[in-house]
């Protein structure tokens, strides 16, 4: 590829990218990965080494070893500058500015090229090393298929599962005694609200696992927040060995 | 060049089974995590040892090895941050996504904040794509691990010749205790370490260029250089005093070179000398002053707070070994915990092996560099710098020290590597009457030093997922501890003040946005939590402490402290408990008419103490 291809390329790649950012901002997360991933940790970076070996001296792995770094470096600065303004670290502010910086770089890299009396194109490289690459890639591919599969079957296993309960009080002046379910297998569940030995409410729920229920205890004639309020729960299937939880407050 | 990557998916496949068994059941998985760990690592060995292998083939190799090794990281919790120093950098990270804005505070790490690179660029990221932080933060060091690779690779080979050297020289840098876990953390020395290698890298290519590409090459170093002062403090000293000590020797031997050229009346004039000089050194001298200068500037205008960090674990590490020294202090028992846990026979064996054989290769790699080699300064210094190791040898004999030891193997394993491949080609590349057998002791030896760099590295009891245990784990990695933290994220204030053991602390500091109460509020954690009960002296201290929540894990109770503390490290100044901490003292709070106990889930309770503050 000659260099005036690659740096249009580059700048190309960057307003693309840049724009795609900024109009899926809310955008499905695979399309900004593909996107955002090469904008961040590879263009600023290329470009800048445009600039640097306009004559491609250096080897494919010094440029990927310095474009990464570079990418990375840009990238530091740039959060860091745009973080010390008013608007903050944001994305619109952080896509405009990567754009503006990796364009930049690449019109100094054509200038740069127009300035200077061109050496003569290299040649292509043929690489016959470039099947062994290949080779390694597509195991490399495997290994993270490998990853993916494993990561799906070991993610939600062995961690336990149990429930919680919890009691804050509520802005009305009133409490909110709260149960959540994380991954236990039962999804009957009693909750019993009492004051002083006195019942203030039972019921009886079902909360599948990943669900939660809030409980609002509003403020009444008969019901003060300033006497112990103690709420248990109980699992009613008792599959699990989630041991019955209890919380309290202002005693 | 495929097999090693094949046997590289096998391995991890391997760890991913074993650390899947030892999660679920408690199970003794070692054996097939060390298959997993061997099949990675060994292939890719015999490979670059004697294989004829290219260049681009080799560095193929190499980052498959850096890769599958990062997996193995990355197994341990899938889709969770499970180390200690990944939670606080993970906290930092949380207040610049919150308030976008950086220097923010962190209870956990105070000097995170000041050092903002990395939760800079995965703030970015997360920013641009949407990606949850554990999978930016997992991208981000991926990628560090791709230039950790690549770099380290093309400084070795700017060294020295053959690339084999420099890809044998970068494999062994694997077998540093670090390698396997902690540079795979996300933690600020994941990012600073690569991008000081490509700096150097930067540098060294620029002195040997000419013209335009050696002053863009500089300023591409200089950029580097700047990105590593705002990301790592002990990287940074680190980084610019080898680009002094580097300068300083090539201005030596210009200056020898000098003289003796005046012997041959060959020198020029004062000007051009000082050209000459000038011209030679790393950066042509103002890249490393522009470090000195940005270190310096960094530490006094932004990162003050840096020395009070660094300066006592530093302090308390080199006393100790005076001490010890003197024979006035009490060493540390090698392979065994603060809390007197020892590993068994095998990893001794193998550890002090692998000691043995990086001790024997130094020597014989100098020897090697100073027969065959017209060696640079760069190499030079580099050969000079694997001396360090023997030195940070003794630090792992002081209890305060071995610390300090096993954070700097990062940075000497480097000169180490290298000077460690040049004494295993002087065995490789000599004639002999057996080359298979020659060839099998070789590759022994290298699994061997690699082995043992993980035993260093890492605790038996640590290695691998298990149940959760607060007497062995630093960061509680089960479902219950994490819904507790993020029910606490939702549902209380940020930044309330909170006493929790070290464990849960590091979640509801980090997941559960609080501020973790510790020696430098001036609050004694232990103290309140260790009590018997609450008594005057407790209530002091959360009246004085303003300590708003405290946390309460029923795991804690009889559970041995085999890490060497529940607490703090110096808990048992506070209270003697014994072997482990009863119930009384877990269960305290229940008896307290003040605490109200606002969240249970079985183990874990909190309390809200606020009545109790004035």
């Amino acid at each position: 590829m000659t260099r005036n291809r690659a740096i249009f390329l580059i700048a190309t790649a960057t307003a693309i990218a840049g724009v795609v950012l900024l109009l899926a901002e809310q955008g499905p997360v695979w399309l900004r990965v593909l996107f955002g991933l090469p904008f961040v940790l590879l263009l600023p970076g290329h470009a800048l080494m445009l600039l640097v070996d306009p004559s491609e001296r250096l080897g494919r792995a010094e440029w990927f070893a310095l474009s990464l770094g570079a990418s990375i470096s840009i990238t530091i600065f740039a959060g860091m500058a745009l973080a010390t303004t008013t608007f903050g670290l944001n994305a619109s502010g952080m896509i405009l500015l990567l754009t503006l910086l990796t364009l930049a770089l690449s019109f100094a890299a054509r200038a740069k090229t127009s300035a200077e009396l061109l050496e003569e194109a290299p040649p292509a490289r043929r690489n016959p090393e470039l099947r062994a690459v290949a080779n390694t890639l597509v195991l490399m591919t495997c290994v993270l298929l490998v990853l993916m599969a494993m990561t799906s079957g070991v993610g939600a296993d062995g961690r336990g599962s149990i429930v919680q309960l919890w009691g804050v009080p509520a802005k009305s002046g009133g409490v909110r005694i709260g149960a959540n379910n994380i991954n236990a297998p039962s999804d009957s569940y009693r909750v019993v609200i009492e004051q002083e030995g006195r019942l203030i409410s039972q019921q009886e729920f079902n909360m599948p696992a990943g669900g939660s229920r809030v409980f609002e205890i509003k403020k009444t004639a008969t019901f003060t927040t300033r006497s112990p309020i103690t709420a248990t729960l109980a699992d009613l299937r008792g599959e699990v060995a989630t041991r019955t939880v209890s919380v309290w407050m202002n005693r | 060049m495929a097999i090693p990557a094949l046997f590289a998916a096998l391995g991890v496949e391997c760890v991913a089974i074993a650390n899947s068994a030892s999660r679920q059941t408690g199970a003794d998985t070692q054996m097939m995590w060390w298959i997993g760990i061997l099949s990675i690592f060994v292939p890719a060995a015999i490979a670059l040892l004697f294989a004829r292998v290219s260049r681009i083939e080799a560095i193929s190799v190499l980052l498959t090895v850096g890769v599958a090794l990062y997996l193995v990281k990355i197994l341990f919790a899938p889709g969770m941050m499970w180390g200690y120093d990944e939670l606080l950098h993970y906290r930092t990270l949380d207040s610049i996504l919150r308030g976008h804005h950086l220097f923010t505070t962190n209870s956990l790490l105070r000097v995170s904040p000041f050092y903002p690179g990395l939760e800079t660029v995965t703030a970015v990221i997360i920013q641009l794509t949407g990606l949850s932080p554990i999978q930016a933060a997992g991208l981000v060091i991926a990628a560090t691990r791709l230039l950790t690779v690549t770099s380290l690779f093309l400084v070795f080979e700017r060294l020295a010749s053959p690339s084999r050297l420099a890809a044998v020289a970068t494999l062994l840098y694997m077998a540093c205790p670090s390698f396997l876990y902690f540079d795979a953390m996300y933690a600020y020395e994941s990012l600073a370490l690569p991008l000081a290698f490509a700096c150097i890298f930067a540098l060294r290519t620029a002195q040997r260029e000419d013209g335009r590409l050696r002053r863009s090459l500089n300023g591409a170093g200089a950029l580097l250089l700047l990105a590593v002062v705002v990301t790592h403090h002990v990287t940074s000293f680190i980084l610019v005093g080898t680009l002094v000590a580097w300068s300083l020797a090539e201005f030596v031997r210009e200056t020898r070179r000098e003289s003796e050229q005046e012997g041959s009346q060959e020198a020029g004039g004062g000007l051009m000398r000082w050209r000459t000089r000038l011209r030679n050194l790393p950066g042509n001298g103002w890249v490393p002053l522009l470090g000195i200068v940005a270190v310096l500037g960094w530490l006094t205008t932004v990162a003050e707070i840096t020395v009070a960090y660094l300066l006592p674990q530093l302090m308390s590490g080199v006393a100790e070994l005076i001490r010890i020294i003197r024979h006035e202090g009490t060493s540390r028992k090698l392979f065994e915990s603060t809390g007197g846990h020892g590993a068994a026979m095998l990893e001794r064996v193998v550890g002090i092996g692998s000691v043995l054989a990086i001790l024997l290769l130094i020597p014989l790699g100098m020897l090697y560099l100073r027969k065959r080699r017209p060696l640079s300064v760069l190499g030079a210094l580099f050969t000079f710098g694997s001396l360090a190791y023997p030195a940070t040898l003794a630090l792992r004999f002081t209890k305060s020290g071995w610390q300090v030891g096993a954070r700097l193997t990062a940075f000497i394993y480097a000169p180490l590597a290298f000077v460690m491949a040049a004494g295993i080609a002087s065995f490789s590349t000599r004639k002999t009457r057996f080359p298979r057998l020659n060839a099998l002791v070789i590759t022994l030896v290298v699994a061997l030093i690699f082995a043992g760099g993980i035993i260093a590295g890492t605790s038996p009891m640590t290695r691998q997922p298990a149940p959760y245990d607060p007497g062995i784990t630093s960061v509680p990695y089960d479902s219950e501890s994490f819904a507790a933290a993020s029910w606490v994220a939702k549902t209380l204030p940020s930044e309330g003040r909170f006493a929790a053991d070290s464990a849960e602390g590091a979640l509801i500091g980090s997941v559960g946005r609080q501020w973790q109460l510790s020696s430098e509020d001036s609050v004694s954690v232990s103290a309140l939590l260790l009590a018997p009960t609450v008594g005057d002296r407790e209530r002091a201290i959360i009246s004085q402490g303003r300590v708003g929540y405290v946390l309460a894990d029923q795991r804690i109770i009889g559970t041995p402290p085999l890490k060497g503390f529940i607490y703090e490290k110096w808990e048992r100044m506070e209270y003697d408990y014994g072997s482990s901490v009863g119930s009384e003292t877990i269960n305290k709070f229940d008896s307290l008419h003040e605490a109200s106990r606002v969240f249970d889930s079985g183990n874990i309770q909190i309390f809200d103490l606020s009545r109790l503050l004035p």
